[in-house]
């Protein structure tokens, strides 16, 4: 014999409404999680990435040759010899426009 | 029930969901009314005041000091350009590593993340160097002699702008110094296994 459903225990519809307002409230929290998280900027920055690759015009660079690990190894090396040319501190360092480059002083 | 329920999820979503608020930065205008008003609300912002030992040698220097601003102006935008076209030189070699690596079935996507950093943070020098420029225009242009306390307070300006265009062209750089542990060297073992 089945026990008799009192007036406090939830049908099974209202069991049903519940789970799902559940599962909907973990999809909020979990997507507003991914939202503010790092990961979500790493895939703005690829998808960013990805958009800038398609509308870039190569010209004279190369995307043909067959390519080895010595080549990145070279183009590293080539990217970092035109870091060097670049001073950051020279260009735009504050000392370029203080009061003694500027001649305010006494 | 519901009610509790409700109120819990409520409650919960409070406390996870952080309140962002959104300014809009007004557009920077150019011109002699905008300038008078951007270097008018320097000044009170600043609440600048100059004593007169000051505000005389101001007056005495600061037409030298104008033109010494205009040789800058001219050096900033050549030396902004060029990072720009540095930068946008880099974007397209990694394209066209990343479509040599293509064609022999080597997965690159990396290189996408990297060229998408470049991007932001060109983007940010950008407007930088546009900020930049218009406090150089507004410092150059205004009549120092009359408006020494706007020349003074536009200087404030110009240093603070100088200062985050820096820090723009630093972390540009600092992308290009990551990419060799995060990026090269993954190309590097993807093509030599």
């Amino acid at each position: 014999m089945e026990p008799e459903q009192t007036k406090n225990d939830p049908s099974l519809l209202s069991a049903i409404i519940v789970a799902i307002g559940m599962a909907l409230f973990l999809v909020f929290v979990t997507f507003f999680i991914f939202i503010s998280s790092g990961a979500y900027t790493t895939v703005k920055q690829i998808q960013a990435g990805s958009k800038i690759t398609r509308s870039l015009q190569n010209g004279d660079i190369d995307t043909r040759s067959p390519i080895k690990a010595d080549d990145i190894s070279a183009y590293q090396t080539s990217v970092d010899q035109r870091l060097k040319t670049i001073d950051n501190a020279t260009d735009f360092g504050v000392a370029g426009v203080s009061d003694q480059a500027l001649g305010l002083t006494q | 029930m519901y009610a509790r329920i409700s109120a819990v999820i409520l409650l919960i979503l409070a406390i996870i969901l952080p309140v962002k608020a959104f300014a809009i930065d007004a557009p920077v205008s150019s011109g002699s009314s905008s300038r008078d008003q951007r270097l008018t609300s320097a000044v009170s912002d600043q609440h600048l005041v100059l004593d007169d030992a000051k505000r005389a040698l101001l007056v005495q220097k600061c037409e030298n000091a104008q033109s010494a601003l205009m040789k800058i102006q001219e050096k900033a935008d050549k030396t902004a350009e060029l990072r720009t076209n540095t930068y946008g030189t880099f974007q397209k070699e990694l394209q066209g590593i990343k479509l040599r690596m293509a064609r022999q079935g080597v997965d690159a996507s990396e290189i996408d993340l990297l060229i998408g950093k470049i991007q932001q943070g060109l983007d940010s020098f950008t407007l930088a160097a546009d900020a930049y420029g218009t406090s150089l225009d507004d410092v150059i242009s205004v009549d120092c002699t009359q408006k020494t306390e706007q020349f003074q307070a536009g200087l404030i300006v110009l240093r603070k702008q100088r200062a985050n265009l820096l820090v723009a062209a630093n972390n540009l750089t600092k992308i290009m110094e990551a990419a060799k542990q995060n990026t090269f060297s993954q190309l590097k073992k993807r093509l030599t296994v």
